[in-house]
């Protein structure tokens, strides 16, 4: 995602908000804080090489998929690729196909309840399990502990930006035209 | 994880801190302080640094929740509220064996225990309500409207004042605003569950069923405290919604459109009957004190709530310029 970020506080316009400055300053600090954002080097360090970037790439296809199914909030998807690059910055996974599914599912089903506290009218913890493939009656605790084990790898700082919230945040004084809608979707 | 080393020519990335909650054997369990919606609290202390905290259990079910969304909501909230008069909301802990890495596999179920670290208060407002000297009751109130502006300038309904979720520390000197398990961020527009705010603290908008409501909520609630300081007793002790209402009625008037426009289309209007008198008479009860403090009060327990005070004009009323 690539957004301008040479927008300096004197010539952007300040229309409504008068915390403008700080809530960008905070947004950036809390960017750059090690406990809230993923290691670059994860593939090589965490997951020593046994995941690659491609796989990364399947699963997050695979949870954009799920989010847009059952038409989960707007930036649902972001944050939920920011709790998998964080949970995988600190826990090695197999290269099981199942289990990953668990972990990116999951992912998406904790970022859900986080930007919209409607999700449950939408999704539950067993149909999450049941879109990576279990079938069992109790399979939604395959869920609940896998919430539990990434809410506590993430140190249970769930609020630091994502490329939502920055594309948000630069474009917030667009209009809702058909134009900056488009230009907002491409920016995600 | 194992300090895995960086790839040559990397970056060195030995200040990466790999997050993870510590677990609750950090803590050494003093007593239990109480019970609450979510779970059981006890007093604890860090085994590190030594200091005193409150732990929160947050019982986990084995429904299709999942982690509960309002405890994500409460995390959510307390991570973005950064006063001096509402709790602080320190890490969130867990019990040894959910840490990251220990699971996963089919036949593991084991899902763990998880506690909310809060700063630790001494005490609940409720203990001293009924017995708190004049200045102390100023005092308090101060710090009460001080947290709720900045709540509500976060875009933050508390919903739920009352006595047990206003703390107290510091020998009676610090108040802040607790237990954010039923606090929600508003939007103008937004429709609300009614449901809401213990029953003797409820304001009349809720009772009678509205779903779009806003901070005067939260200041209806102020207001029966503070009243509650005065009189030493609860304001409106109703037992049932219905008797709820008559309370209010009795000593506010009785709503209607010159006085209320809009409400005679709340859902529950309808099933109200007036009661007699129906003539506001609040003041009278308070005759014997303070004049700017019953002055307060009652532009805080206005029945229409586009009209009841806001925390900030409350903060810049003459009770709170002139001196005790």
């Amino acid at each position: 995602v690539a957004v301008a970020t040479e927008n300096s506080a004197p010539t952007r316009p300040q229309l409504c908000a008068p915390y403008d400055d700080e809530v960008e300053a905070t947004l950036r600090a809390m960017e750059t804080n090690p406990a809230e954002r993923p290691s670059p080097y994860f593939l090589e360090t965490t997951q020593g090489g046994r995941m690659s970037a491609l796989v990364r790439a399947s699963m997050i296809a695979f949870m954009g998929e799920f989010s847009r199914k059952n038409k989960l909030a707007d930036g649902t998807l972001q944050r939920a690729a920011y709790f998998l690059d964080r949970y995988l910055s600190v826990t090695p996974e197999s290269d099981d196909a199942l289990q990953l599914r668990l972990v990116g599912a999951t992912a998406v089903f904790l970022a859900a309840k986080y930007e919209d506290q409607y999700t449950l009218r939408k999704i539950d913890a067993s149909m999450v399990a049941a879109r990576c493939g279990y079938t069992s009656e109790t399979r939604h605790k395959m869920v609940s502990i896998m919430e539990t084990e990434m809410l506590a790898a993430l140190g249970f700082n769930l609020g630091g930006p994502t490329a939502y919230t920055f594309v948000e945040h630069f474009t917030r004084y667009y209009g809702d035209g058909e134009e900056e809608k488009q230009l907002k979707e491409a920016a995600h | 994880m194992d300090g895995e080393e960086a790839p040559p020519g990397a970056l060195n990335l030995a200040d990466y801190a790999p997050a993870g909650a510590r677990t609750v054997d950090c803590f050494r369990r003093i007593r239990k302080i109480g019970e609450g919606t979510y779970g059981e609290v006890f007093e604890a202390m860090d085994i590190i640094t030594g200091e005193r905290a409150a732990l929160k259990k947050i019982k986990l079910d084995d429904g299709k929740e999942g982690f509960p969304r309002q405890i994500l909501r409460e995390i959510k909230l307390l991570k973005k509220l950064d006063h001096e008069n509402i709790i602080r909301l320190k890490e969130i802990v867990v019990s040894p064996g959910t840490a990251h890495g220990a699971g996963g596999s089919d036949d593991y179920m084991y899902r763990g225990d998880i506690y909310m670290v809060f700063e630790y208060m001494d005490h609940d407002l409720k203990k001293v309500l009924h017995h708190s000297t004049p200045s102390q009751v100023k005092y308090y109130m101060e710090q009460l409207l001080k947290g709720l502006h900045y709540c509500h300038v976060n875009n933050v309904l508390h919903r739920d004042i009352k006595g047990a979720n206003l703390l107290i520390s510091g020998g009676g000197k610090l108040l802040k605003l607790a237990d954010f398990g039923l606090a929600r961020p508003f939007t103008r527009d937004g429709s609300f569950t009614n449901h809401v705010i213990t029953l003797w603290y409820r304001p009349p908008e809720l009772l009678l069923g509205a779903t779009n409501y806003a901070e005067a909520v939260d200041i209806w609630s102020v207001g029966c405290i503070f009243a509650e300081f005065l009189l030493r007793k609860p304001l409106f002790p109703g037992r049932t919604e219905q008797e709820q209402l008559s309370k209010i009625f009795e000593l506010c008037g009785f709503p209607n459109e010159e006085n209320w426009p809009g409400v005679s289309k709340l859902p529950l209007y309808k099933t109200i009957r007036p009661t007699t008198p129906t003539k506001r008479r609040l003041r009278d009860i308070f005759h014997n004190f303070d004049s700017h403090a019953v002055d307060l009060i009652d532009r805080m327990l206005i029945l229409n709530p586009t009209e009841r005070i806001s925390a900030h004009d409350a903060l810049c009323a003459a009770y709170f310029i002139t001196k005790m």
